[in-house]
């Protein structure tokens, strides 16, 4: 019995397609944010506070460095734990609580890209644009390539940029990210390798002009 | 060299520097899931609401449309000839010729209306 996507983590899929052979999630044992689920579905909503402390800055940051701005980050990461407390007596341990979360975040990150891509694709042609050009006077160097690389990282496609950053940023393994992408393990090196390889050609680049 | 370019963008990736702007709290989820969850009911009263209002309306556009059908045109006669006396007939031009002078709604057949109505069914002698 195999759970890999967050419609199906509620319900089980057995003819499921995925080139992984998948350890069976049956056996995942429940986590303290199970249980703290559970007590927020059996009426105890004050138990919130303690998924939303230990979730909120990982949420935040894989929002930040996807999408590039506060307000954002903010407002998805908001949106992420009001799914999980709707979505709380629904919940079933079949599977890691983080793949569940991450699975929803990917969904409102994904919602949210598709919302704003015709605006953010003009944005971020003309500033890229206008990065590349940049004059540093004036300002902190570290701050600036760090622009430049949220730029870069932002102009990768969604799925590269989502593998890399649980690769790195939440530390999955490359099984865990596999799973939650419904790609296989394979696939998931390829996309990661890509992104970071467009990150290491713009970072040679800034290292030639002499701007790092 | 890679691995010099490879921790810089580890780092970068981390975002361990990024601060949360205003910390979430746990009421504010709350608040917000309950109201969103009453504004999605709000929203589905709404349309169904709408939905049926416009049904009503379009019911009633039918039957009027229906009961307007089946009420004769102010300038159609509807007269059969076979009852149509030659009196009759002197009587209803005079009905017509007043109904016309004084512009009353009453109006039943014009003169045109007539004529290709006597045209048409010759009455009987």
């Amino acid at each position: 019995m195999q759970y890999t996507s967050a419609k199906t983590l509620f319900f089980p899929v057995s003819s499921q397609v995925t080139q992984n052979k998948q350890p069976s999630t049956d056996e995942v044992e429940p986590s303290e944010e199970s249980r703290w689920l559970s007590s927020v579905a059996d009426g105890e909503k004050q138990t919130m506070g303690l998924l939303v402390g230990k979730w909120q800055e990982p949420l935040y940051r894989f929002f930040y460095r996807s999408l590039g701005n506060h307000a954002d980050a903010q407002d998805l990461t908001q949106k992420t734990f009001i799914r999980i407390y709707k979505a709380a007596s629904r919940y079933r341990p079949s599977a890691k609580f983080s793949s569940w979360l991450f699975t929803i975040a990917r969904n409102l990150l994904i919602d949210e890209i598709k919302r704003k891509q015709k605006a953010q694709t003009i944005e971020f042609q003309e500033e890229l644009t206008s990065m590349t050009s940049l004059s540093l006077d004036g300002k902190s160097v570290v701050d600036e390539w760090k622009e430049i690389f949220q730029h870069v990282l932002q102009g990768t496609p969604e799925k590269q940029r989502t593998a890399l950053l649980l690769r790195v940023q939440q530390e999955w393994s490359y099984l865990e990210i596999a799973n939650l992408m419904e790609v296989s393990e394979q696939v998931v090196k390829t996309w990661i390798h890509r992104a970071r390889q467009k990150l290491k050609d713009r970072l040679k680049i800034l290292e030639k002009k002499g701007e790092l | 060299m890679s691995d010099q370019l490879d921790e810089k963008i580890d780092k970068f990736l981390k975002a361990v520097d990024v601060e949360i702007k205003e910390p979430i709290s746990a009421t504010t989820i709350i608040v917000n899931a309950e109201n969103r969850r009453f504004s999605k009911r709000a929203r589905y009263t709404f349309w169904s609401t709408s939905l049926a209002i416009a049904a009503c309306l379009l019911f009633l556009f039918f039957v009027m449309q229906s009961t307007d059908e089946s009420l004769p045109s102010d300038s159609v006669a509807l007269v059969p000839s076979s009852i149509l006396s030659d009196r009759d007939r002197v009587l209803l031009e005079d009905v017509m010729f007043f109904s016309n002078e004084f512009e009353q709604s009453t109006v039943l057949l014009d003169d045109e209306a007539l004529n290709l109505f006597v045209m048409l069914h010759p009455l009987q002698k």
